[in-house]
């Protein structure tokens, strides 16, 4: 389609270009037509003045030097007149201008011969006088076919301007018809397609949200019902093992063990569960200070900080719009995972520092814990996913999963930078202007 | 049983489960000697260390473990030296496998067998019933 368009303007283009180079060609030849027409009206005078001459030097009043260069500059231009008329394309076939110009030849001869008589015997003005009139009627006819045929060139160019002008008008107007109008067309079609692929876009984005306020909703239902059943059997195996245990072998209190520990780690999985479902919801945006945010996370985390003997700090934070109570909970777990995730000989170190970008607030919180493998930087931020084992770090597996939540609530990205053995970077974005979905 | 099989591998990261499997092995006196290891990492290593006698005919594998998970352990193993591996290896799963992970399963010559969790009584029969009775008629 791109191809054909461009052929057509080239078309235009060197139709266009034809058109001019004819058009200054004629108006060469019509120059040089004029030119010619021009020095014929010359001769006219020149003949007459020679005449004149003649009459002078008869009356005694002059000498023949003046003639004698009139005369030359007669001949000069006879001579020019027939060379132009050999070039002449329009010579007409009933009147040869140049054959006509030679004829003419014997009037110069004439003149010639009486300038040789000159002072030898008297001059014959009449007979003089009868040249230049002969000339004259002979040269002005011989005119007469010069301007008609510089006026038919004329015509001619007219004509041919006009050919060349239709043959444009006729080019561009199959262009539109053949290449721009089926290029509209296809332009107007591809742009009916786009919108409604965008139409089916919005349906689909409409669709999703409504699936992801379901699978919310499925998600708490099945958490906050798993509850009940689970706290039942929960309550049921502490009596028992209270009334009971010491009855048992040793077999026996193992595997009340690991009923007590299965039943516990199932509550905690589904709190978390319930936790996560119900993340954002119904919640208001407003201008939150992060400084605060951090003191308070410091102070609910008292305890621990001190048993490990963390050591937390804090560079002049920035006040964000978001959500308080889910930015609190996002540097609690990046913060008790720095504490948590430590060599057991190391005192954990935390900077929590931001920079301001164009659109977002970067935070990064560093610690100097046991790191992260390079294989697990993605599967960290999923759901239950673990890759210690429960008996090296306790945990559900929902921390990360929780944060990466927040973040997006954010409309921000969760990712880790760490070097294993030696610390993890966790940064994170927080837009400054959220833009709310529901 | 027939004590055709002298070792059980058992790779699974959940205490409680591995309890379970060790009673239900012992109780039906199903082979001599039982290793549990929590890992891939950890199963590795003792199969590269273990001497001939200690060679597992049955590893009983669980897919999804902290550290070194099955994949990982079944990537490894491809590189131990013949003498160093199992006869053969059973995936254990909590829940069926996902569309991906079926593939993945199926293209990989290790692989046995796949049961679900936990390991029964009809389970161990029928898995010896396949892999070891018939080795045992032939050997006769």
């Amino acid at each position: 389609m791109n191809k054909r368009y461009v052929i057509g303007i080239c078309i235009t283009v060197l139709v266009l270009g034809i058109n001019q180079i004819f058009i200054q060609y004629w108006l060469k030849q019509k120059k040089a037509d004029a030119n010619t027409i021009n020095v014929a009206g010359k001769q006219r005078m020149l003949s007459q003045r020679i005449t004149n001459e003649f009459c002078a030097i008869d009356r005694g009043a002059k000498s023949s030097e003046f003639l004698n260069e009139l005369l030359y500059q007669w001949k000069d231009a006879h001579n020019l007149l027939i060379s132009r008329s050999n070039h002449n394309v329009f010579s007409n076939e009933d009147f040869n201008v140049s054959v006509e110009l030679k004829k003419l030849d014997k009037y110069i001869v004439f003149v010639e011969r009486q300038m040789k008589l000159l002072g030898k015997t008297k001059l014959d003005l009449e007979e003089i006088t009868q040249n230049q009139n002969n000339f004259l009627a002979e040269m002005d006819t011989i005119v007469k076919v010069l301007e008609k045929n510089s006026d038919k060139k004329l015509s001619f160019i007219v004509q041919i301007e006009y050919l060349l002008f239709i043959l444009a008008l006729l080019i561009l107007i199959l262009e539109v018809y053949f290449i721009y109008r089926p290029i509209e067309k296809e332009l107007k079609k591809s742009s009916i397609v786009l919108e409604e692929k965008n139409e089916k876009l919005e349906h689909a984005f409409e669709k999703i949200k409504e699936k992801n306020k379901e699978l919310n909703e499925i998600t708490y239902i099945a958490s906050h019902d798993l509850q009940e059943p689970l706290r039942t059997v929960s309550s049921m195996v502490d009596m028992f093992s209270s009334k009971y245990k010491e009855s048992f072998d040793e077999q026996g209190k193992m595997m009340l063990g690991f009923i007590e520990s299965a039943t516990g780690r199932m509550r905690n999985l589904v709190k978390d569960l319930l936790e996560y479902s119900v993340l954002g919801q119904n919640r208001e945006l407003s201008n939150v200070n992060c400084n605060e945010v951090i003191n308070d996370v410091r102070q609910d985390l008292n305890q621990i900080i001190l048993r490990n003997g963390a050591d937390i700090k804090w560079e002049n934070l920035p006040e964000v719009t978001g959500y308080k109570s889910e930015l609190r909970l996002l540097f609690q777990n990046l913060i008790s995972n720095a504490i948590k995730f430590q060599h057991p000989e190391n005192k954990p170190k935390i900077r929590v520092t931001s920079e301001e970008l164009e659109e977002y607030w970067k935070f990064k919180v560093s610690d100097n814990g046991i790191g992260i493998k390079e294989k697990y930087r993605e599967k960290i931020f999923s759901i239950f996913k673990r890759i210690h084992s429960k008996e090296e770090y306790e945990g559900t597996g929902i921390g990360l999963s929780h944060c990466k939540k927040i973040v997006e609530m954010h409309d921000g990205k969760l990712w880790v930078d760490s070097e294993e053995g030696k610390g993890s970077d966790f940064y994170f974005t927080l837009r400054k202007e959220i833009v709310k979905l529901t | 049983m027939s004590k055709k099989i002298n070792t059980v591998l058992l790779i699974d990261d959940d205490k409680a489960t591995n309890f379970i499997h060790e009673l239900i092995i012992k109780d039906n006196d199903y082979c001599d000697k039982i290793v549990t290891k929590y890992d891939g990492e950890q199963a590795i290593e003792f199969l590269e260390s273990a001497n001939e006698n200690d060679i597992p005919d049955i590893v009983f594998l669980d897919i999804n473990m902290p550290k070194v998970d099955g994949w990982e352990f079944l990537e490894k193993y491809k590189e131990l030296p013949k003498g160093k591996r199992a006869q053969i290896i059973v995936v254990m799963l909590t829940t069926s496998l996902n569309a991906n992970d079926k593939e993945r399963a199926l293209s990989n010559k290790f692989i046995s067998e796949f049961r679900n969790k936990p390991l029964t009584k009809e389970m161990l029969t029928d898995i010896e019933e396949k892999y070891f009775k018939k080795k045992g008629v032939v050997l006769n």
